[in-house]
C-alpha cells in the first residue's frame, strides 16, 4: 500500500532536496558556530585547584622562612591563582610583607609574583595573582608557588594556611625546604582549551560527509523502490502535514473557544502560573542564585513543556480510540500531534519568560540563538518519550496515575526550584542521569549567562534526544498493531 | 482488464482473547508471575483470499459476528492481519460510522477541513470541493455554527458530503443508506449509484437483501470467518437465503 502511494505521488527531486538540505546545514553550522562564540574554544578547566578548608598555619612568615607548594598543573590556561594568607587579626602589629611567587619548577622562570603589603594582609583572606590567561598554554607543566619575605621579622610577620588532609596531584608541600603533609589552601582557576573551536571547520567537513553519504545511500535504496527511513518520513510529512496542522489547530481552537480572552490565555497562563511559582519559590530559596526569577522561570517553561507534552501524549491513542477504530491515519500521528500542540505553547511561554529577562535586565545576547538547538532537542525528548508513555498507557491505565507522581518526583529531582549546590556531592547522580537537568542547565546558561554551555552538553543534549526518540519509536512501532485490540 | 485495486492472500485475523480483562499494571504482573497469562484465540477470519478490480461493486454478507467488520476494517487498513497479505492501492475512505473524525466544538466550515484531512484529502482538493460539499449537504447557513448545534441528522448530512464528494478512490460503506431526511436519503442514493459507476470501487455491507442486489456486481458471503460463497450477487444471494 504505502510503496504504491510513492510511486504516484513520490517524485523527488533528489538534488533539489540536497542542495536545500546542504543550505540549510551550512546556515545552521554559520549561526551555530556565530552564537556559540568564545565557548566552542575555551571551558572551565577540569584541572582548577578548588577551595578547601584549612585547619593549620605555616607560622610566621619572616625573612629566613621559604614556603613551597609544588604541583603540576592542570589547566591550560590558568587565569587566576589565589592563596589564603592571615594577619593573626592583628593588623597593628604585623608589619612583614609577603612575597608570593608563581615558578616554573625546571627552568625557574616566574610567571607571575606580587609583593604583598602588611596592610594588604587580611584575616584568613585569599591574596589573588593574575595569570597570563590564553596568551600561553601551561598544561602539565610541574610549578611551583614560593611565599617568601623580605622584610617580615618573627612577632611581625603575617602567615599563610594550609591544609594538612588535602594532597595536590602530584604535589609536594614544603616548609624551608622540609617535607610537610598536606598542602597550602591555593586556588587555581583557568580554562581549558575545546578541540570543538579550533577544528570547527573540520568537524563541519566531517559530519557534511557523512550526512552527504547517508544522504545518498537513502536516495539509493529509495530509487530503488525500497522502503528508507529518510525519504518515507519526508513523504510522510509532506502527505500528512496537513493533517498535523488541521489536529493541532484543531486542539488550540478547542481550548479557547469559549473563553473570553481566548487565545491570550496561552500566554497569559504560563506567565501567571509562572509568577504564583515565583512568589513562592523565590522566598524559600534565596542563597546563592542572583537573578531568581530567570533562574526558577527558564527551568520551569522548558520542566513544564515536557510534563505537559507527555500527559498529552499520554492519552492520545487512548482518547482518540474513536477515531482510531473507523480511520487509517498512522498512529504516531496522534502523539506527535499533542507534542507539537503543547510546544506551541511552549513557545509562547518562551516569550513570556523573554519579557520576564528584558524586564529583569539581563542582556540578551548572540547566544540566545542557541535556543533553537534547545528547542529542537526537547521537541525530540518530549516526542520519544511521549510515544512511550502513550503506547505503554494502551496496555496498562495505571500509567496516567504513576506519571502524575513520577513527574513530581522528577520535578524535584531537577533543580528547578534550588540551587545545584543544595545537593551534597553524593547524590549528584540524580543530575547526571536525568536529561530534563542537561536541558535546564543549557537554557540557564543562555538566559542566565547569556553565553553557550561548554560543547560537550551539545552532544549530551541531542544524544537524549536521539535515544529517547530511538526507543519511544521502536516500542510504539512493535506495539502499535495491537493497539486496536486494547482501546 | 481492469486494475487491481484490492488483493488479499490468505488473510487471518486472531484475536487473543485474554480470559481476565483485569487491565491494570497489578493484575498483569500478578498474573504474569502466577504464570496464569492465559489467552484465547479466536479466529475473527480465516484464510481469505480475493481480488477486486477498479469499479467493482463488492457487497459483503453474513450473520452478525461472522467477521464482516473485520474484513473491512483490514482492508481499510486500520487493521493489520495476523497472517497472510494485503495489497491496496489507492485512497481509502470507510464510512464506517460517519462523522467519527469530527469534534463538536468546531464550526462546519472547520470540521469539513478536519475531516477532510483525517479522511486524506490535501488541502487544495479540499478547498476546491468545499463550495460542492456545502452545497451537497445543504447546510450553507450553518457553516460557522459550531456543529454540537447540529441535530444529529445535519451532521450525517455533512459527513455524508464529505466521504462521497469527493471522489474516493475505494469506499467502504457499513450500512449507511438512510442518511437524513427523504429527499436527502434521494440524493445520497443516487450519488452513491453515480459513484459506483463513476469508478470508485467499493464494499459494502448490510442485512437487506434488496440493495445488495440492486448496487452490487459481485457479493461475497462471510461465515465464521470464512468465505462460504464467492460470485455474482443474485446467485449468492439466492443461496444466503435459501439456508
Amino acid at each position: 500500500m504505502k510503496t504504491m502511494k510513492r510511486k504516484k505521488k513520490g517524485k523527488i527531486n533528489y538534488i533539489k532536496v540536497y542542495m536545500v538540505l546542504l543550505l540549510f546545514y551550512i546556515t545552521a553550522m554559520a549561526v551555530f558556530y556565530y552564537a556559540g562564540g568564545e565557548e566552542l574554544h575555551y571551558r572551565e578547566s577540569k584541572g582548577n585547584i578548588g577551595e578547601f578548608g584549612a585547619d593549620n598555619i605555616v607560622g610566621d612568615i619572616t625573612m629566613e622562612r621559604i614556603v613551597e607548594q609544588y604541583f603540576v598543573n592542570q589547566v591550560c590556561f590558568p587565569e587566576e591563582i589565589k592563596v589564603l594568607v592571615s594577619n593573626y587579626d592583628r593588623k597593628a602589629e604585623i608589619s612583614g610583607n609577603i612575597l608570593l611567587e608563581l615558578c616554573i619548577e625546571e627552568t625557574g622562570e616566574v610567571l607571575v609574583s606580587r609583593l604583598l603589603a602588611a596592610e594588604e594582609v587580611g584575616l584568613n583572606e585569599y591574596a589573588a595573582l593574575t595569570l597570563p590567561g590564553r596568551e600561553r598554554n601551561l598544561y602539565g607543566i610541574p610549578m611551583v608557588f614560593r611565599l617568601t619575605s623580605t622584610n617580615g621579622t618573627t612577632g611581625t610577620s603575617a602567615t599563610a594556611l594550609y591544609s594538612s588532609v588535602r594532597e595536590l596531584e602530584e604535589g609536594r608541600f614544603c616548609l624551608d625546604g622540609e617535607p610537610v603533609q598536606g598542602s597550602l589552601c591555593i586556588i587555581l582557576q583557568g580554562e581549558d582549551e575545546v578541540w570543538t573551536g579550533s577544528h570547527f571547520v573540520e568537524l563541519t567537513l566531517a559530519f557534511g560527509v557523512l550526512f552527504s553519504i547517508v544522504y545518498l545511500f537513502s536516495a539509493w535504496r529509495n530509487s530503488r523502490g525500497k522502503r528508507d527511513l529518510f525519504f518515507s518520513t519526508v513523504l510522510a510529512m509532506r502527505k500528512y502535514g496537513f493533517l498535523i496542522n488541521q489536529l493541532v489547530g484543531r486542539d488550540f481552537k478547542v481550548r479557547y473557544k469559549r473563553s473570553v480572552l481566548g487565545i491570550l490565555w496561552s500566554f497569559l497562563n504560563p506567565l501567571l502560573t509562572m509568577i504564583v511559582q515565583y512568589v513562592v519559590f523565590s522566598q524559600l530559596f534565596k542563597g546563592g542564585i542572583d537573578n531568581v526569577a530567570v533562574y526558577l522561570l527558564s527551568g520551569l517553561v522548558v520542566f513544564n513543556f515536557f510534563t505537559e507534552a507527555v500527559s498529552q501524549a499520554l492519552g492520545s491513542i487512548v482518547y482518540n480510540a474513536s477515531l482510531i477504530t473507523k480511520v487509517y491515519v498512522p498512529k504516531y500521528i496522534y502523539p506527535v500531534t499533542k507534542v507539537l500542540f503543547s510546544s506551541v505553547n511552549f513557545l509562547i511561554s518562551m516569550t513570556a519568560l523573554l519579557l520576564v529577562v528584558l524586564i529583569t535586565g539581563e542582556p540578551v545576547t548572540k547566544a540566545f540563538w542557541l535556543l533553537s538547538f534547545l528547542i529542537a532537542c526537547i521537541l525530540m525528548f518530549s516526542i520519544g518519550f511521549g510515544m512511550l508513555m502513550a503506547s505503554l498507557m494502551v496496555f496498562f491505565r495505571d500509567i496516567q496515575f504513576l506519571w502524575g507522581i513520577f513527574s513530581l518526583l522528577w520535578m524535584y529531582m531537577t533543580p528547578l526550584f534550588y540551587p545545584e549546590s543544595l545537593i551534597a556531592e553524593q547524590f549528584r547522580w540524580i543530575f547526571t542521569g536525568n536529561p530534563m537537568y542537561y536541558y535546564v542547565k543549557f537554557i540557564r546558561s543562555i538566559v542566565l549567562d547569556g553565553i553557550s554551555p561548554e560543547p560537550r552538553m551539545y552532544a549530551v543534549c541531542l544524544a537524549f534526544a536521539i535515544g529517547s526518540l530511538l526507543l519511544g519509536g521502536t516500542v510504539f512501532k512493535k506495539t502499535q498493531n495491537k493497539f486496536i485490540l486494547n482501546i | 482488464m481492469k486494475k487491481e485495486v484490492v488483493k488479499l492472500r490468505d488473510v487471518s485475523m486472531d484475536f487473543k482473547l485474554e480470559q481476565s480483562r483485569d487491565q491494570t499494571l497489578k493484575g498483569f504482573t500478578v498474573r504474569l508471575l502466577k504464570r496464569k497469562l492465559k489467552f484465547e484465540t479466536f479466529h475473527a477470519l480465516e484464510g481469505i483470499t480475493f481480488t477486486v478490480r477498479k469499479g467493482d461493486v463488492i457487497g459483503i454478507i453474513g450473520k452478525n459476528g461472522a467477521g464482516k467488520s473485520t474484513l473491512l476494517k483490514i482492508i481499510s487498513g486500520i487493521m493489520q492481519p495476523t497472517r497472510g497479505q494485503v495489497a491496496i492501492q489507492g485512497n481509502v475512505v470507510p464510512m464506517l460510522e460517519l462523522g467519527s473524525g469530527f469534534d463538536f466544538e468546531l464550526t462546519g466550515r472547520e470540521n469539513i477541513f478536519l475531516n477532510g484531512a483525517i479522511l486524506g484529502y490535501s488541502k487544495t482538493y479540499l478547498k476546491e470541493k468545499f463550495d460542492e460539499i456545502v452545497a451537497f449537504s445543504e447546510l450553507e447557513r450553518f457553516m460557522d455554527t459550531p456543529i454540537r448545534n447540529y441535530s444529529s441528522g445535519m451532521m450525517m448530512r455533512l459527513a455524508f458530503s464529505i466521504a462521497t464528494v469527493v471522489n474516493p478512490e475505494i469506499l467502504i460503506v457499513d450500512e449507511i443508506l438512510s442518511v437524513g431526511d427523504a429527499s436527502f436519503q434521494e440524493k445520497s442514493h443516487a450519488r452513491m449509484l453515480e459513484l459506483m459507476g463513476g469508478g470508485t470501487t467499493v464494499f459494502f455491507v448490510s442485512h437487506s437483501l434488496s440493495q445488495i442486489r440492486e448496487l452490487c456486481s459481485r457479493v461475497i458471503w462471510l461465515k465464521g470467518g470464512r468465505i462460504e460463497m464467492e460470485g455474482k450477487a443474485d446467485r449468492v444471494c439466492d443461496a444466503y437465503e435459501q439456508q
